[in-house]
C-alpha cells in the first residue's frame, strides 16, 4: 500500500501558499512542523468515532519488559512495566494500546495450554480492587493488566512469570519534535485525509502571513474594521476571497 | 431437576454476551473477569430460584469435633444420612433429622440449647432434663422405645451433630448446588443461554448507566427480555428446569394412577 509523503504534503501546501501570495517566505521546516501537527489533528479526529480504525496501528515486537525491584511500599513494587515505544495518541480509555501481548515462556507444543496471552487495559485504582475480586485477580486464568501511567505501562498478573519481552500494536502519533526523517517517508495518513491536512497546513500559512499585515500602521483607515473582530485560524480562508 | 449433558463452554459464553453488549475486545472498561463473574451471578439466580441442581456429597463423618463447616457450591440441604462403608457399598444409612436449636459444644458433649437432646430414648443421662414435646423421654413420634435418634443442625453455615451420630463412617448430604463453587468458573447449560446473555447485557447497561444515563433505557429492554410474563427468558428457564425431567414426572404419573399402592 502506497502512502502519501511528507514531500507531497509540504510541496503541496507551499505551492498553494506562493499562489496566493507569491511573495511569501515561508520556510520548508515550517511547512514540515506544520504538517505533523495537522496530520495528528486529522487522524485524532478520526480516531475518536466508535469504534475506532485499525488504519493507524503500528507493530512493535519485542519490546523488552523492565523489572521494578525498588521497593518503596508502593503498589507498583515488584511489578514489571515498559516504556512506550513510539508516540501514542490519547484515547479513551486508552484506546490508543490496541493490543498488547506475551507469551507464554513454559509454552512446548501440544500441551494444551495457550502460547499467548493479551493484556487488558485497567487503571491502578481498579487494580487495586481486582486483587479482591475472585474472576478478575491479576494473575489467574487470562487475567493479565496493564495500566498506562504517563509514557509507562506498568504490566500486572505476570509477577511471577518470567516475561521479558512483548508485542504490541498501538496507535502512533507522529511527533512535530522529530528532525530525523526524509522528505520521502510515508505518513500514515488515509487517501481521504490528504485535503483535510493540506487545508490546515495552508490555513495556518495565510493566518501567519496574514497578521502582520492587519498589524502594520500604513496609514489607512481603520476604523472600518468592525469593533472586537478576532481572525481564528479556520477563518481566514474566507477572508479576501 | 435439570439433567443435561450439554453444557456450552465458557469461551463460547463469554463472546455472545461481550457481543451483544457491543463489547467483544473488553474495552470498555469492564474486564473479561467481570463478565464471567456476571455469568456466575446468572446462573446463581437460576439455581436460587429454581433447585436446578441437586448435588450429592459424602462427607468423613467429623469424629473429633462432631460438627463441619457448610460445603461450597451449594444451598437449601435436602435430605442428610449418616451411612457406614464407603461411597461405593454403603452398608448402613440412618436418616439425620434437623433439630431446632440443637448446639453441641465439640466433641458431641455440652450442649448449650434449650432443647437438649443426645439421641437416644433409653440415654437417662442426657434425658434429665429434656423438655422436647415431640421426642421426649417416655413418648417421641419419631423413634420407637430403645430406638436412637441422629440429629443435626446448622447455625452460622456450620453443621453440628449429635453424639449418636458418631458410629457412622460418613455424613451423606443431598441439596441444591449452584453448579459449582462460586470461586468455580461457570459453564452453562445449553437451555439456559438464552437467560444468561440477557442477564449479562442488563448488568453491562446498568454498570455503564453512570457514564451514559440513556444506556438505562437499553437496560430496561434487556430486563424486558429477562422478566417479560410471556415470553421472558426467565420464565423460560424456569419453565424447562421444572419440566425437563420428563422420565421422571411420567413414572411419577404412572405410578399415581394406579391406585394399587
Amino acid at each position: 500500500m502506497k502512502r502519501v509523503s511528507y514531500r507531497y504534503l509540504a510541496f503541496s501546501s507551499l505551492a498553494a501558499l506562493k499562489k496566493v501570495f507569491a511573495d511569501s517566505d515561508i520556510k520548508l521546516l515550517d511547512i514540515l512542523f506544520w504538517v505533523k501537527m495537522a496530520v495528528n489533528s486529522v487522524v485524532a479526529k478520526t480516531l475518536t468515532g466508535k469504534p475506532p480504525t485499525g488504519s493507524y496501528l503500528a507493530t512493535f515486537t519485542n519490546v523488552p519488559v523492565i523489572y521494578n525491584n525498588k521497593d518503596n511500599g508502593s503498589l507498583l513494587f515488584r511489578k514489571k512495566y515498559l516504556s512506550l515505544p513510539a508516540n501514542i495518541f490519547d484515547l479513551p480509555l486508552d484506546n490508543a494500546i490496541d493490543w498488547m501481548n506475551f507469551r507464554n515462556p513454559s509454552f512446548i507444543p501440544n500441551c494444551g495450554c495457550k502460547e499467548h496471552f493479551t493484556f487488558q487495559r485497567s487503571t491502578l485504582v481498579q487494580i487495586k480492587l481486582m486483587y479482591d475480586t475472585a474472576f478478575e485477580k491479576p494473575g489467574i486464568e487470562d487475567n493479565f493488566y496493564f495500566v498506562r501511567v504517563n509514557d509507562l505501562l506498568y504490566l500486572f498478573g505476570i509477577e511471577d512469570v518470567q516475561v521479558k519481552a512483548v508485542d504490541m500494536a498501538i496507535r502512533t502519533s507522529v511527533s512535530p519534535y522529530i528532525s530525523s526523517m526524509t522528505l520521502d517517508d510515508e505518513v500514515m495518513l488515509n487517501d481521504e485525509q490528504v485535503l483535510d491536512v493540506i487545508s490546515k497546513v495552508v490555513s495556518i500559512g495565510r493566518y501567519v502571513m496574514m497578521v502582520p499585515k492587519e498589524r502594520v500602521e500604513d496609514g489607512t483607515d481603520t476604523t472600518a474594521t468592525p469593533p472586537g473582530r478576532v481572525i481564528q485560524p479556520e477563518q481566514t480562508a474566507g477572508i479576501g476571497q | 431437576m435439570i439433567t443435561v449433558n450439554d453444557f456450552i463452554p465458557l469461551g463460547q459464553m463469554l463472546r455472545d454476551v461481550s457481543t451483544r453488549t457491543g463489547d467483544p475486545e473488553y474495552k470498555s472498561g469492564l474486564t473479561r473477569g467481570w463478565y464471567i463473574q456476571v455469568i456466575r451471578d446468572a446462573l446463581d439466580s437460576l439455581a436460587f430460584s429454581g433447585y436446578p441442581q441437586r448435588v450429592t456429597l459424602d462427607f468423613d463423618f467429623p469424629k473429633v469435633s462432631f460438627r463441619m463447616d457448610w460445603p461450597k457450591g451449594v444451598f437449601n440441604i435436602q435430605e442428610v444420612y449418616g451411612i457406614n462403608g464407603d461411597d461405593c457399598s454403603v452398608t448402613n444409612a440412618q436418616n439425620i433429622y434437623w433439630k431446632r436449636e440443637f448446639n453441641p459444644l465439640p466433641y458431641g458433649k455440652g450442649y448449650t440449647a434449650a432443647r437438649q437432646e443426645s439421641g437416644s430414648a433409653n440415654d437417662a443421662a442426657s434425658d434429665i432434663v429434656n423438655t422436647d414435646p415431640f421426642n421426649g423421654k417416655f413418648f417421641s413420634f419419631l423413634a420407637m422405645e430403645g430406638e436412637t435418634l441422629y440429629y443435626f443442625n446448622v447455625q452460622n453455615g456450620v453443621l453440628f451433630f449429635s453424639n449418636t451420630c458418631s458410629t457412622f463412617d460418613k455424613i451423606r448430604i443431598v441439596c441444591s448446588g449452584t453448579y459449582g463453587d462460586i470461586d468455580n468458573l461457570p459453564c452453562v447449560p445449553r437451555p439456559l443461554k438464552k437467560f444468561v446473555m440477557d442477564y449479562g447485557r442488563h448488568e453491562f447497561y446498568i454498570a455503564k448507566a453512570n457514564e451514559s444515563p440513556g444506556l438505562l433505557k437499553m437496560a430496561e429492554k434487556a430486563y424486558q427480555d429477562m422478566y417479560d410474563v410471556k415470553v421472558g427468558s426467565w420464565w423460560q428457564a424456569m419453565k424447562f428446569m421444572k419440566s425437563v425431567d420428563k422420565k421422571k414426572n411420567e413414572d411419577l404419573d404412572e405410578y399415581n394412577r394406579r391406585g394399587n399402592w
